[in-house]
């Protein structure tokens, strides 16, 4: 069957770029992986909807994070929690590390919703209006979540980046 | 930087990190892939209702699925005997002493005006082999294009090559000529080495190394190595062919390169008169229409000095030739050596360079010519440090460079944006056929040589769509 064959090419190729957004919208692989299924099993029924897009892509991506938020709404498995999971210390990834514990920590702490407008935005790289026809939301949204976490990683950043005191009396760090 | 903007970019390139830590493995890929060719689920009911009937139209239907199979596989055995093994192997060639070479740049070969295709579409061909990975693309139009790769096989020679007639979308195996791939395999005694793959009609093409040179003249159903010929690069210019080979097979840093052209389909290669004076660790050639630019690249290692690259330009289709010189601008202090690494000529005539300052982590930028190479204005330096020559462009204005990321320009490499995730992350190969029409052989994540997908762009780089070899 033709719509399969271009069914399984199109997984073949974009599952990796998929994978990513919803390992970012998720924070764990297992969960990413069940989402990207879940969205391809979605859309095969009407797979030629999708190949008729002006970028296929962006359908799939666009049910993706549809799916995700759908999910979060139905009060799915998602738990939010005030510190980060431990993870082990890649040598080989010593150099972003920073960065992406940053990215992490920021990402976890928000809701779905303006989780979503982040990757969106910054990993797919898609204007305000992309976005905000995307999640179905205003414009001002956007950029209002944009604004508001570019605001909380800068306080983040200050406060890792100011010297830490150390106690006369004890010598420790506080 | 405004404060701002670092915010920004922090998130970026965090997202950037987190995200490539992750890859969709070919389980995954395939477990979807299987997971909507299942049934779905019945009810339970369904079960025990109609046991005997569900029972009795199993029967039936294994019964019918044998009988078709074996009329399928009946059908398919009959012509057998006249179609090609995907993995290809024709005419073999009598084994030269070889040794691999730096592999060119590739660029799209474009269809020159007046091709002769013949009508024919070449060998029936095959499935592609299993695993196939691309490492160069050729068109003659934008639906008929091959694709050179390799595929995993019992036997070395694993070369092999893929046709499609669909623009990309489907692609066929056909025979491959009897020799290693340069970006794959190392020869453990004297063999055939090819890099590049051009045709210039549906029957005549050439699959070209640095110690060999394949022509077939019936699609590809069988090649034909050219006694002491080799290329390290091979273009279709204007109804004709010109290739640059060495002065030996396996021509090393040090040895000088010549230019030849030979008549479609011929094995009569002539010199083309160049001027004195071209580099002696690499050569690549790019052309487009009756536009030519022949790159020679100077021995940088070992700290050698003042090996900046050497242009040659034509616009007259290989007949005469100016020499260019180094077109990127030197710069100053310890970084003072500016290099071309990469060449380039768009569909509307323009010649763009890649250039890179020598051993230094200061950003690369473009230079280009509309003169047919008499000058060349550098952009600002705005690309970054990280390796990569692979370079494209549709016009003067829009050029695409894929160095740790594919990166796009539209005002002539003045900015650049990265081609996001609706496109190739990076590239092996970039070509255009028209000023729209391009194609990219993306590099996967799994870091492996060659591509299993071939990405075509209507818009000039604008979106993408990706098929694979299948």
């Amino acid at each position: 069957m033709a719509e399969t064959g271009e069914f399984s090419a199109f997984v073949r190729a974009h599952s990796t770029v998929l994978l990513r957004s919803a390992y970012l919208l998720t924070g764990d692989r297992a969960s990413a992986e069940d989402l990207v299924q879940d969205t391809f099993l979605r859309l095969f029924p009407h797979w030629s909807r999708v190949m008729a897009a002006d970028v296929p892509l962006a359908y799939v991506r666009r049910s993706l994070m549809n799916n995700f938020l759908n999910n979060r709404r139905r009060g799915g498995h998602e738990v939010l929690v005030a510190d980060l999971p431990e993870r082990g210390f890649d040598p080989d990834l010593a150099g972003p590390l920073s960065d992406r514990e940053l990215v992490r920590g920021l990402l976890a702490s928000l809701p779905a919703k303006q989780r979503a407008v982040l990757v969106l935005r910054f990993y797919s790289g898609l204007s305000d209006a992309e976005i905000a026809a995307d999640l179905g939301c205003r414009q001002g949204t956007v950029r209002s979540i944009v604004s508001r976490s570019l605001a909380m990683l800068r306080t983040e950043t200050e406060h890792l980046a100011r010297p830490r005191d150390i106690s006369p009396t004890n010598g420790n760090l506080r | 930087m405004s404060t701002e903007r670092e915010p920004a970019t922090l998130l970026r390139d965090g997202m950037m990190a987190e995200a490539r830590s992750v890859t969709a493995s070919p389980v995954f890929t395939e477990r979807i892939i299987n997971a909507v060719g299942q049934p779905a689920r019945r009810p339970a009911w369904q079960g025990w209702l109609l046991p005997a009937a569900a029972a009795a139209l199993v029967a039936v239907l294994v019964a019918a699925a044998l009988v078709g199979t074996s009329l399928i596989r009946a059908d398919r055995q009959q012509p057998a005997a006249q179609t090609t093994p995907p993995v290809a192997t024709s005419t073999p060639p009598a084994p030269s002493a070889s040794s691999p070479a730096p592999s060119s740049s590739p660029t799209a070969s474009s269809a020159p005006s007046s091709s002769t295709s013949s009508g024919g579409s070449g060998p029936v061909g095959g499935a592609v082999p299993a695993g196939f990975r691309a490492v160069d693309l050729t068109w003659i139009s934008n639906s008929a294009g091959w694709a050179l790769g390799t595929a995993p096989c019992g036997q070395p020679p694993c070369t092999s090559i893929a046709r499609t007639s669909d623009g990309g979308k489907t692609w066929i195996g056909i025979p491959a000529p009897k020799a290693r791939l340069v970006q794959t395999d190392s020869c453990p005694s004297a063999c055939d080495l090819v890099s590049g793959l051009r045709f210039a009609t549906a029957q005549v093409g050439y699959a070209f190394g640095p110690n060999s040179l394949f022509l077939t003249t019936d699609g590809g159903a069988s090649w034909h190595k050219q006694s002491g010929g080799s290329a390290y690069s091979l273009e279709i210019v204007d109804g004709s062919a010109l290739r640059v080979s060495g002065q030996q097979p396996g021509c090393a840093p040090g040895c000088t390169f010549s230019v030849q052209r030979a008549a479609l389909g011929s094995a009569d290669w002539q010199d083309v008169a160049l001027p004195a004076g071209g580099q002696t660790a690499g050569a690549q050639l790019a052309a487009s229409g009756r536009t030519v630019v022949l790159a020679t690249f100077g021995h940088v290692a070992g700290g050698a000095e003042n090996a900046t690259s050497v242009l040659f330009t034509s616009t007259d289709a290989g007949a005469g030739w100016r020499k260019v010189g180094e077109p990127c601008p030197q710069g100053s202090g310890a970084a003072a050596e500016v290099d071309t690494v990469a060449v380039t000529v768009a569909p509307d005539g323009s010649i763009t360079g890649l250039c890179r300052p020598r051993g230094s982590t200061g950003g690369q930028f473009t230079v280009t010519s509309t003169d047919g190479g008499a000058h060349f204005d550098a952009a600002p330096a705005s690309l970054g440090a990280a390796t990569g020559s692979v370079l494209g462009a549709a016009s003067s204005k829009i050029l695409l460079v894929s160095l740790d990321q594919l990166y796009r320009s539209t005002d002539g490499g003045r900015h650049w944006q990265r081609t996001g995730d609706g496109g190739p992350l990076a590239a092996g190969f970039i070509g255009f056929e028209s000023s729209s029409v391009g194609r990219v052989l993306g590099l996967d994540a799994d870091g492996a040589v060659g591509s299993v997908t071939v990405w075509t762009t209507t818009d000039a780089g604008r979106s993408w769509t990706a098929n694979t070899f299948r």
